[in-house]
């Protein structure tokens, strides 16, 4: 049996001041406690968003992307159209460059 | 206990609209409410994810914070409480985890058969006190680690001092009952 064990059943005194031992104040690391405070002071305690709204936020990303392409897209393709229609029609005979 | 409390209840007014407020008050507190929150889950890293969950609802509800008589720390006391409690319940286990040994990052022993020993019986002292009850574990964290009197640990608990000694008397029976079992369990 260890000695600790015999002590604590001892009596009350012996047992008070084995937890007096053992039940000791737990320093957090200065990198965490520092951390903490910068995200609480400097943040205003806000904390990190949730997987699903970063989720969400990149897909709404891409798909804003995308949209923000097509629509290059589309005015690239309306400019050729209009530049090939006015060309079209500098070339054909009578007309404006004639 | 930082029951020179008058302080705190500024800082508490302040640090609905200051963060720089809070900032003290959470450079009073974190180190108390880190201890209790390591003692009661057995580990660094989950004290630290709720160290940091207690000071961002703390920090969320301070605006609502009302003196009643009970110092700040009690409310914060509170608050790692219930996250502790909800720990436990999300775990779906007792509050019994693997010990990491906060005493074995010290410098290397003079007598290692001796330093084992002792380190074995803190793991035992320790395994003991998590087996007790959620309050009677918080009761003896805030008596030993944080030095509490039965008056300050009475305001946090939301008992009367008499009923925190009393509780005190149940807890070192058990804890002794406990301390038993476990000799038997590994001779």
């Amino acid at each position: 049996m260890l000695a600790w064990t015999r002590q604590a059943m001892l009596g009350t005194h012996g047992l008070e001041g084995l937890l007096r031992q053992v039940l000791v104040p737990v320093e957090p690391a200065e990198q965490f406690t520092r951390s903490l405070k910068a995200r609480l002071v400097v943040y205003r305690g806000r904390e990190a968003p949730p997987v699903w709204v970063l989720v969400g936020a990149l897909a709404s990303a891409l798909l804003l992307a995308a949209g923000m392409a097509g629509l290059v897209l589309r005015l690239s393709l309306v400019l050729a159209g209009v530049l090939a229609v006015s060309r079209r029609a500098r070339r054909r005979p009578g007309g404006a460059g004639a | 206990m930082s029951v020179a409390s008058p302080d705190d209840l500024q800082l508490v007014r302040r640090a609905a609209t200051d963060p720089e407020a809070f900032g003290t008050l959470y450079e009073r507190h974190v180190r108390r409410i880190y201890s209790y929150v390591y003692y009661r889950t057995g580990n660094h890293h989950d004290a630290e994810d709720l160290t940091a969950r207690v000071f961002q609802r703390a920090f969320g509800h301070v605006a609502e914070y009302q003196d009643k008589g009970v110092p700040f720390s009690a409310w914060l006391y509170r608050i790692a409480h219930n996250l502790v409690a909800n720990w436990h319940r999300d775990r779906s286990r007792r509050p019994v985890v693997p010990l990491e040994d906060h005493t074995a990052h010290g410098e290397p022993a003079e007598y290692p058969e001796a330093a084992a020993m002792a380190a074995e019986e803190r793991n035992l002292m320790l395994e003991a006190v998590r087996r007790l009850p959620a309050d009677r574990q918080q009761l003896l964290i805030l008596k030993f680690v944080d030095r509490l009197s039965n008056a300050e640990v009475g305001e946090i608990m939301g008992r009367t001092e008499g009923a925190v000694k009393s509780l005190y008397h149940r807890t070192l029976t058990a804890l002794r009952e406990e301390i038993e079992r476990l000799a038997v369990e590994r001779p």
